[in-house]
């Protein structure tokens, strides 16, 4: 079945076409510095050669650009620039205020004024400060791809184990004894004091600094918080011998989790993406932090209602007889098998953080400023409409991209 | 029905709280000080002698409410230091003597050693002539770091510096030898087991509740009355700010929602009622690119060809009046003449997406209501193709429509915010997008809440129609299925 499937969807020329597309832009998002950037790829001298552009060394004390050439030491014996030859969002004044790709476009060499070759050019025009346009389209990629992967990374992450957990357990499906119940609710409080409030120092000391251990220490807290939980748990063992404790209760783990489904599926999500970010300082790591989290419903919702439908196959019932242990099935068994309906929601929900992500920086909102993006660009034309460069080539890398995903999206869905 | 409907509108309930707790988040952590917007009322005061001054920001702090806990239950160790003793300081310095609180596991020491210093400080401040300026400047510089220190480390370091300066000063020594015996104390004294023993406390009168059900000296009358507070930039009501824009924003989404409902069901019902004639497919591959087109990127496209001055000007660019507003002497009718052109484009824009979504929706739950056994029987009796499409197999084609609403509402809401800026449309969306950048919180917390509580409202009245329409849902199981 999953190989005909397969051999369907390969068949449709519009899917080969969105997965070449994508492919192109993930190439182009991993080769970015080399493809456009303004220092050189190789420098050859009488003393060596040096890779400035891999490096990021500078050459005689100085960064050396490409509007330094003319400048460079008279020992220079080759240089190699890269295809683009700008760096995203560089100001090159002789070209600014929206020069269109045809106009022609000039370059101060030494004080006197001379017109661009044909290979030095701004192919897709420039911005207000002469911003190159296509340099920022290349670079753009980059931050618009890794932004919808680490986003649906996250969202992936919670929706996935929710959905899994509620999905296979479903309400009768967690049965635990009294005592245990009982121990484990009144350890949520300890656990979130030595999980939280002890930590909270440990945790915002760092954010400042850097994020990635502020988000070890904050897993770490997180993994603190489930320990206390799993102590105060088997203290509940120790309650077995008592009668009243030792009854088992159901834990309705799925109406738990649908209706925290439900209520964060009815909060306005841009709304409240905006608002945090209007607290918080801009950065792009907040961005991805709070796309994620406020987009894995959708996947938690997809995937509960997948593995609820395979929990009741024959080959489930099998394995449960055969003695497998309850996370084996699920991600064993059942798992691999719900993964095609899953992919679709993580290929949508890459989409829609890509969407998110480019409407805050077109408004210039949790984006920092420097950071130059498919929505920053676009965003530029609304100083100017007759810079038509500035809203058609982002605008269509953005729609490009969507309706390749959704169109992946789409095909995956309807022919497994 | 009724349990189902009870149920419902219970489940509102804890929606509602969360998302007045993330308001409430928001307004609590906006950086800057709550005394500045009423510094006006407290200018008015005269405040020759700095004794009166700290008097009456004392009393002020005591009527916002700015030392009261947080919300009703706290979870803090036994070591942190109590309301009394964090009140009147800044967040800096209350986060330090939090910290030294749960170094030392004794918050009073801590409060005293604090406290020293900005005796030490004080002394520095008050002083007139006697000590060097220079070396007063540096030991000023010194000692306001010592205020918000957290560690011991710091604080020894800090100390030394100090000490170093050699001020020579008698009553500075005097502060400076309490504030060094303060610190020994505070190293030797520590019942570290305190900051390890977590202890549970309820408050009934917190920040929370004030900022819910209002204070009692009616400087705010709570957000349940509509009272957000003073907006920092115009000084006005947020809400009345507020109602003024919802018009705008309310009016053109009840206006495209219609209009993509109009449009979007017939071509839906046509299209899946002959999967794979010609009028599907185009349809279907035209709805798929126009349901993929980002909104940002649609409404510069239109401004740029159809407001353009080198294209076409068919339209204004911005705003929703003519420049200068409306003369007076015209009626109602004329100013919507006047103001139509001005919303032409929005409309437009607004229209595309949900036109998208709503007519592909329609359009696959027509295509499997084509495959029953009625419509089957209709076919069989002769019946033209439009009539069973329309008549037949629309009714129940009808009911993913209506939770198509669900989906339209919040995206009128959320969507507005991208289109009204582009458009500069005075709605809720813009009214964000300004208080962002102005950072005017009062502002930010109002547009939050309340267009969650839209977003909210139309989920409800979408699943209260879907009850209403579709008797067959075993309204108990209707959450779980």
């Amino acid at each position: 079945m999953a190989e005909v499937a397969t051999q369907q969807i390969s068949k449709s020329k519009s899917f080969k076409a969105a997965v070449l597309f994508l492919i192109f832009l993930a190439s182009i998002s991993l080769t970015a510095s080399i493809i456009a950037n303004d220092k050189p790829l190789f420098v050859k001298t009488e003393s060596g050669f040096w890779f400035p552009a891999f490096s990021g060394e500078t050459y005689y004390n100085q960064d050396l650009r490409f509007a330094d050439l003319a400048e460079m030491p008279s020992d220079t014996i080759s240089v190699i620039m890269p295809p683009v030859q700008y760096a995203p969002g560089a100001t090159d004044i002789e070209n600014s205020g929206f020069k269109s790709p045809g106009q022609t476009q000039f370059k101060d060499e030494s004080g006197s004024r001379r017109m661009l070759r044909a290979w030095e050019r701004h192919h897709l025009g420039t911005g207000k400060r002469g911003e190159d346009i296509l340099s920022g389209l290349i670079h753009g990629t980059r931050i618009s791809l890794s932004a919808g992967i680490y986003c649906a990374m996250i969202a992936g992450f919670i929706g996935i184990l929710l959905g899994c957990v509620a999905g296979y357990y479903g309400d009768r499906g967690i049965v635990i004894p009294r005592g245990i119940a009982f121990t484990t609710i009144i350890g949520i409080l300890p656990a979130w004091f030595y999980a939280f409030n002890v930590r909270t120092y440990l945790i915002t000391a760092d954010i400042p600094v850097s994020t990635s251990t502020a988000t070890l220490q904050a897993m770490a807290s997180i993994m603190a918080f489930f320990a206390v939980l799993a102590i105060f748990a088997s203290l509940g063992l120790l309650l077995n011998y008592i009668r009243y404790f030792n009854n088992k209760v159901n834990f309705p783990i799925d109406w738990v989790i649908s209706r925290i489904i439900e209520i964060v599926n009815s909060l306005p999500r841009l709304i409240i993406i905006i608002s945090i970010a209007a607290i918080s300082r801009p950065s792009m790591a907040n961005i991805i932090m709070l796309i994620g989290l406020t987009y894995w419903t959708e996947i938690a919702r997809i995937t509960r209602a997948e593995i609820m439908r395979i929990r009741n196959t024959d080959y489930i019932a099998s394995a449960k007889s055969s003695g497998a242990s309850p996370w084996r099935i699920l991600f064993k068994q059942a798992l691999p098998n719900a993964l095609p309906v899953i992919s679709v929601s993580l290929i949508a929900c890459i989409a829609s953080a890509i969407l998110t992500e480019s409407s805050l920086s077109f408004l210039g909102l949790g984006v920092p400023v420097d950071i130059v993006t498919w929505g920053s660009l676009l965003a530029g034309a609304r100083e100017q409409f007759d810079a038509w460069w500035l809203v058609v080539f982002p605008g269509a890398m953005i729609f490009l991209t969507i309706l390749s995903l959704n169109k992946i999206a789409d095909t995956i869905s309807s022919r497994s | 029905m009724t349990t189902y409907l009870v149920k419902r509108l219970l489940w509102f309930i804890p929606g509602v709280f969360l998302i007045t707790l993330l308001a409430f988040a928001i307004s609590v952590n906006a950086p800057g000080d709550p005394l500045a917007v009423y510094k006006s009322e407290l200018e008015k005061i005269d405040t020759e002698n700095r004794e009166q001054e700290t008097l009456i920001v004392q009393q002020w702090r005591q009527k916002l409410g700015l030392d009261l806990p947080v919300f009703y239950l706290s979870l803090t160790s036994v070591s942190s230091p109590s309301v009394e003793l964090t009140a009147n300081l800044s967040a800096e310095e209350k986060i330090a003597l939090k910290r030294l609180s749960f170094i030392s596991g004794n918050a009073s020491n801590s409060k005293l050693l604090q406290s020293s210093f900005y005796g030490m400080w004080q002394v520095l401040a008050d002083d007139t002539g006697r000590i060097e300026e220079k070396k007063r400047e540096l030991a000023l510089v010194r000692i306001n770091s010592l205020k918000t220190a957290d560690n011991e480390e710091k604080i020894q370091l800090l100390m030394d510096e100090v000490r170093k300066l050699q001020i020579i000063d008698p009553l500075f020594q005097r502060q400076y030898q309490n504030s060094d015996k303060l610190f020994r104390n505070w190293r030797i004294e520590t019942t570290i087991w305190k900051s390890w023993t977590p202890t549970f406390q309820i408050h009934i009168d917190n920040k929370y509740h004030r900022w819910l059900f209002g204070d009692p000296y009616g400087i705010s009358n709570g957000v349940i009355h509509g009272d957000f507070g003073k907006s920092i930039i115009t000084k006005l009501p947020v809400s009345q700010t507020i109602f003024s824009r919802f018009k705008w924003s309310a009016t053109l989404a009840i206006i495209s929602i219609l209009i993509a409902f109009v449009v979007s069901v017939p071509v839906g019902v046509w299209a899946g009622a002959r999967p794979g004639s010609w009028f599907d497919k185009i349809t279907n591959l035209k709805l798929f690119v126009l349901y993929c087109i980002p909104g940002f990127w649609m409404g510069t496209l239109l401004l740029m060809v159809f407001a353009n001055p080198d294209v076409l000007q068919w339209f204004p660019a911005s705003g929703i009046m003519p420049p200068g507003g409306f003369p007076k002497e015209i009626g109602f009718f004329e100013k919507m003449i006047a103001t139509l052109p001005y919303l032409v484009l929005p409309i437009c824009c607004y229209t595309y997406a949900s036109f998208a979504f709503t007519s592909r929706v329609v359009r696959s739950s027509i295509r499997d209501n084509m495959l029953q056994d009625h419509i089957r029987t209709a076919k069989a009796k002769g019946l033209p193709l439009p009539r069973i499409a329309f008549k037949h197999a629309f009714r129940n084609a009808l009911l993913p429509a209506i939770t198509v609403f669900s989906e339209v509402f919040p995206m009128a809401v959320g969507g507005s915010v991208i289109i009204e800026t582009i458009f500069n449309i005075p709605g809720m969306g813009f009214e964000t997008v300004q208080a962002v950048f102005n950072r005017d919180y009062p502002m930010i917390v109002a547009v939050c809440t309340l267009s969650a509580l839209l977003t909210m409202s139309g989920f409800l009245v979408a699943d209260i129609l879907y009850a209403i329409a579709d008797p067959r849902i075993k309204l108990k199981g209707a959450t779980n299925g």
